[in-house]
Order: C-alpha cells, then sequence, then structure tokens
C-alpha cells in the first residue's frame, strides 16, 4: 500500500512550496518513488519541482468526454485513459508528477470520471509515496484519485482567521467522506517563533492538532521569487530544517 | 526456464524514466505498433521468432526505438473475427513478464523493460517471444501454430504500421456496422444511480448511454475489466415485441435494477414505455401534440425551445429516473442510429431541431426532408411550427 500525504490550505498560505518540500524531504530520505499529484488546478506544483507541464487530466478527459461515440474506433475510452495518463505523467528524478489541471465544463463527466479514478488508483499502486496539494475543497481527492490518506496536514498562515479556514478544510474533508488516517495542523510564515493568543484559542476550539510552525524564512522569498525548484532551497535555511524535522515528527514509513 | 518469472502479479506496474532499460514505442516514437494475423497452416512455422533490426542487447541503455510486434497464428478452428481478440492478449502476457511494461494496442503501443530483467538475462527479443508463444499456445488451444516478428527497424515499422492501419480501420467499419440483431449481449449502466436511484441505461450498438459517454464497446470493454464495476452486461433474451423492441432481457434487469419501479422498456420510442433518462442526457426529444411530431433540445440550447420552455425545465420533466411517456433523453449521436426511435416512426416525425443540432446530422437527415424541419430561425412557437411545416410541406402535414 502506498502512503499518502495530502496537503491542503487556502491560497496564498505557502503549501505549494511546503508540498514542494514534502517530495524533497521523501527524496533526501530515500523514501522513492514518489508520486506528486498537482490537484490545484490555480497552483503550480510542477514550478516548485523545476518541471514542465505537457497535458493536464483535465484536458484529456475534456478530450475523452467529447468523443463523438459514432466516430469512435474500436478502441474504448477506458484503454485510450490508460494510455493519455501514462503519457501525461512527467518524469523526475526520484518521483513522478500527474498536473489534474480544470475542472470539467458542461456535460455529462461521470463515466470518464469514473473511468480516470480507476485509472488513477491502478497507477498509484506502483508508488510507495504519494503526495498530493490539493484545492481548499479537495475535489479532485474525493471524486478523482485515491480517496484516502493516511496524512493530511492543512497548511495555514499565522492568523485566526486563517487558522478557522483550515478547520473548515477539515470539516469539508469529513463531509465529503475521504478516508484519512491522521489530521494535522501546521502554521507557516510564522514571525518570531511566535503565535498569537487569540490563533491558539482558535487551534483549541477546533480542537486542531498542531504538527509545528514554519517560520517566515527569506530563501524561500528568493527562491519563489526567482521562480527556482525548491530542490535550489539550501539545507542550512530555516525552513527547510523546520520542515524536515515536523515531517521526521510525523512518522512517515 | 526463463531468466525472468511470468505470471500474472506483474500486471499493471507501471515501470519509470529511471529505471527503464529500453523503451519502445510510447508517446515520443512516432510509429509503432501490434497485429495479430490468421495464416494459413502452412504460410507459418510453429514457434519460431524473427527479429528485424537491433535486439534488445544491441542498444544503448535507457534509449526508446521503434517496435512492431507481428503475431501470425494458425488453426483449423480459427476465425477472422478472433484476431483483435487474440491481439489484446499481447499486452495481458507482455505484462505477466516480470519487469516488462506493456501499454494500450494497435498503433499507440508503449512498453519498456527494467534495468533489473535485463540484468537478469532478459535482453533479447527472442526470449520474449518463446514466453509470449507458450502463453498464447498453453492459454489458447485453439491456436495450432504461432510465428512472432520484432521489427525494430524504423523504416521497416513505419510501413507495418501504415499496413496495419487499413486492418484497424477495417475492423472499426465492421463495429460501426453492427445491429442489435448480431449480437446477444447489451450493456447496462448505473452510474448514475446516485441521483436517479431508479434510472438504468440500456447500452446496445444502435442505442448509446444518454450522456453520450459509453458505446456498446465501452461497456464491453468496461465490463471485461471490472465485472463489479457500474457497467454490466445485459443478455437481451428474447425479442417480445418485434415493432416496439421488448426484450425480455432488458425487460428483466430493468425491474431489477429500478427496484421493480420500471418493469417494460421499449427501447426506440417515446411515446410507449420509454426508457428512462438520469439528468446527464445530451438533447430530450419532446412530443408536440399539435402536429403529432417531435422536437430535439440540447444541454447547450440558450432561451425556449418551440414548445416555449427551456432545456432546462424539459429536464426537470425528462429525468430522474421516471418513465414518463413524450420525453425521452438522448446522446446526439443517437439520431444517426439506423433506429432511432424507430417505434414511433424515426426521423421523418421530426419537426423542430436548433440549428446546431441540425447542422451536426445534415448528412444523416434525408435531403428531401432537411429543409422541412423547423429551426428556432423559423418557428418560436408552435402557430409559427404548423404554419412553416404546411408552407415547407412536411410529410406529417401531408
Amino acid at each position: 500500500m502506498s502512503f499518502v500525504i495530502a496537503i491542503a490550505g487556502k491560497g496564498g498560505t505557502g503549501k505549494t512550496t511546503f508540498s514542494g518540500l514534502i517530495v524533497n524531504y521523501l527524496i533526501k530520505k530515500g523514501k522513492t518513488p514518489i508520486l506528486a499529484i498537482d490537484a490545484d488546478p490555480s497552483s503550480n506544483l510542477n514550478e516548485a519541482l523545476g518541471e514542465k507541464i505537457n497535458l493536464t487530466i483535465g484536458e484529456l478527459t475534456e478530450a475523452l468526454a467529447t468523443i463523438d461515440a459514432s466516430a469512435q474506433g474500436g478502441v474504448s475510452k477506458i484503454e485510450q485513459m490508460e494510455y493519455k495518463i501514462n503519457s501525461a505523467i512527467i518524469e523526475g528524478k526520484g518521483f513522478d508528477l500527474l498536473a489534474m489541471g480544470r475542472p470539467e465544463g458542461p456535460g455529462c463527466y461521470c463515466h470518464v470520471n469514473h473511468l480516470l479514478k480507476s485509472t488513477i488508483t491502478k497507477l498509484t499502486k506502483s508508488y510507495p509515496y504519494i503526495v498530493v496539494d490539493n484545492e481548499a475543497g479537495m475535489e479532485h481527492l474525493s471524486r478523482r484519485t485515491t480517496g484516502k490518506a493516511d496524512l493530511l496536514l492543512i497548511i495555514s498562515d499565522p492568523s485566526p482567521r486563517g487558522i478557522e479556514a483550515a478547520a473548515r478544510i477539515k470539516e469539508v474533508s469529513k463531509e465529503v467522506k475521504l478516508d484519512i488516517k491522521t489530521i494535522k495542523l501546521v502554521i507557516n510564515r510564522v514571525m518570531n517563533d511566535k503565535l498569537y493568543p487569540e490563533s491558539l484559542r482558535v487551534i483549541e476550539k477546533y480542537g486542531l492538532e498542531l504538527a509545528g510552525t514554519v517560520p517566515l524564512d527569506e530563501a524561500i522569498m528568493n527562491l519563489d521569487g526567482e521562480k527556482k525548484p525548491i530542490f535550489e532551497l539550501p539545507p542550512e535555511s530555516i525552513a527547510y530544517q523546520r520542515v524536515f524535522n515536523i515531517l521526521d515528527s510525523l512518522k512517515i514509513t | 526456464m526463463f531468466s525472468v518469472d511470468v505470471g500474472p502479479q506483474y500486471e499493471g506496474e507501471r515501470i519509470r524514466k529511471e529505471e527503464y532499460y529500453i523503451e519502445l514505442g510510447g508517446p515520443h516514437i512516432p510509429f509503432k505498433g501490434e497485429l495479430v494475423t490468421i495464416r494459413g497452416m502452412e504460410e507459418i512455422e510453429h514457434e519460431k521468432v524473427i527479429i528485424i533490426g537491433k535486439d534488445i542487447k544491441d542498444v544503448e541503455e535507457g534509449s526508446s526505438h521503434p517496435l512492431f510486434i507481428q503475431v501470425d497464428i494458425a488453426g483449423e478452428a480459427l476465425e477472422k473475427d478472433m484476431e483483435p481478440v487474440f491481439e489484446r492478449r499481447i499486452h495481458m502476457y507482455c505484462n505477466y513478464i516480470e519487469g516488462f511494461w506493456h501499454m494500450a494496442q494497435r498503433d499507440e503501443i508503449w512498453l519498456r523493460l527494467h534495468k533489473d530483467s535485463f540484468k537478469k538475462g532478459l535482453n533479447s527479443f527472442n526470449e520474449v517471444g518463446q514466453i509470449l508463444m507458450l502463453l498464447f499456445t498453453s492459454e489458447l488451444p485453439i491456436i495450432e501454430k504461432i510465428q512472432i516478428t520484432f521489427v525494430t527497424d524504423a523504416a521497416k515499422v513505419e510501413e507495418m504500421v501504415l499496413e496495419a492501419i487499413k486492418v484497424y480501420q477495417a475492423r472499426d467499419d465492421r463495429l460501426k456496422g453492427l445491429i442489435e440483431e448480431d449480437i446477444e449481449d447489451f450493456y447496462g449502466c448505473t452510474l448514475c444511480q446516485s441521483f436517479a436511484p431508479t434510472h438504468i441505461c440500456i447500452i446496445t450498438p444502435e442505442r448509446m448511454s444518454l450522456c453520450g459517454s459509453v458505446s456498446w464497446l465501452d461497456g464491453k470493454a468496461a465490463y471485461k475489466i471490472d465485472p463489479e464495476g457500474p457497467q454490466f452486461a445485459v443478455m437481451k433474451g428474447e425479442l417480445l415485441d418485434p415493432e416496439k423492441y421488448i426484450y425480455s432481457g432488458v425487460n428483466e434487469i430493468v425491474a431489477l435494477k429500478s427496484l421493480g419501479k420500471n418493469t417494460v422498456f421499449c427501447l426506440h420510442s417515446v411515446l410507449e414505455n420509454p426508457h428512462t433518462s438520469c439528468g446527464c442526457f445530451q438533447a430530450i426529444v419532446f412530443y408536440i401534440p399539435e402536429v403529432d411530431g417531435f422536437g430535439i433540445v440540447h444541454r447547450d440550447f440558450v432561451g425556449e425551445s418551440v414548445i416555449g420552455v427551456p432545456f432546462s425545465s424539459l429536464a426537470g420533466e425528462a429525468s430522474g429516473g421516471v418513465q414518463q411517456e413524450g420525453y425521452l433523453g438522448i446522446a446526439i449521436s443517437y439520431m444517426r442510429s439506423p433506429k432511432f426511435l424507430i417505434s414511433d416512426g424515426g426521423l421523418k416525425k421530426i419537426v423542430w431541431l436548433p440549428k446546431a443540432i441540425k447542422e451536426s446530422v445534415k448528412d444523416i437527415i434525408p435531403e428531401d426532408l432537411y429543409d422541412k424541419i423547423a429551426t428556432e430561425d423559423d418557428a418560436k412557437n408552435v402557430d409559427e411550427l404548423m404554419g412553416y411545416l404546411k408552407t415547407t410541406g412536411h410529410p406529417l402535414m401531408a
């Protein structure tokens, strides 16, 4: 069974950089091969990992769903789907990457989404570690991919409102009936290692479990600013060390 | 016996870029393919492997090459129709080989051999061929003789692919001409039961799913791959009414899957015991009593249909797995079926179509009927429609 780590958080919390750091962590620990899934159409995990996307799953399901059946040849959609998904995989060093892309347009996607889910479920069996960068609603995780995760990390900024948003994401994961073993909160971009008392109250109010905090780090900001991949973040950077410590404590097996 | 292990446990394991010794075909190689051909008993030499071009051991580690796999078989009981079935076995059997990955079919094949399997000694197509021949003949005793040719020479592969495409085309043409009377197995789909709990789609070669995404072939393939999945076989059984296309097997499964709510489907009728509709249909057929004809409106149509209501209101009437006489959800391509509403009179009963649909199915509407079917430009209500049909001399007005 693969170990699935899902990352969620609202826009601007640094969740994609965090996802990239998890991939980097797993590679450094020799926990490979990894399948990284970019399931947030408004983020770009591929850039954090220094890879270019040729085709998203959204584009290929769109193409399959709009095939006129009377013009379809003797190759069924389920067979076409498998080939197309495998060609859409970006193959990096230690990890492969799948970009889900935009959700569908009008019309019926029941059948292709069903095929997608079974094809991706089959594919994930080839990878001992899976890292999924989700959008806040976790639509892809519930409808199109594995439907379960060993670990869900919700990334938040240090503000009380940010943490309330993180609590809502936790609720959503329950509403969409995702099978998640452990849910933890990570607070990112913390200044001077201090949390606001009001933030602590929100954490307590919603019963969130804090996995740790990550300091605001100039090295990461520079990396983002220069659009460089996460693998170029120096190991002595404070955020790098803190993220590695948090992940060490989470016992990823 | 062989350098590597062979068995179904190796199926489906993807081999990553960093792991393969050789890659054959795939998205970056323009020409690749595979074909099974039935030959005369004297035309082939049993258990012979022919290699044209470089063998695995002759290539650089980590490189990609063209490939064509030609499997020739002979046997007294073999029939031409079986070729595609045997061809699918190439995929299955290649994946039985430890560290050998085969993806897709026809002229889209994609294979990878794992470095570990190469190290164990699987370094020649000769051995791959031996394994495949053993699997073919032991699992399919109907095959009496088998010979396999592996071609990696780019020019030769291209030539063979171009020839094979003609064969694939001929198979597709046969499939397109398939009618309900030719086969025993229809397929059912209950994927939409989550929101239309009594709805079931009956899929035949002449009637695809309402959403337009599951053809008879898709149903058949999906059922074979996942027999417990939402698509399943429906043995059509006895044709109880040859005019209304009522089949005993269809009725049984409809009753079972709708929990007794519906018990009879007339497969090609809007007016009597019509097929139910989920909510996903591409278009709706609706009866217009004033002219005893049908209109069709599709999901993308903006505004009101000729009977004064938009798609969304009609969808409310038609959907939900309830048999609603006079309303039927369809895939637009069902209009191309020879059995399209055949029990109610077929295409000649169509009186109103949005321009977009009318143009997309122009090739199947009889020439003398085409201008007699009104669009939103010709009629905005039933009065205008009646006027239009009279002026143009639509057969329903005769």
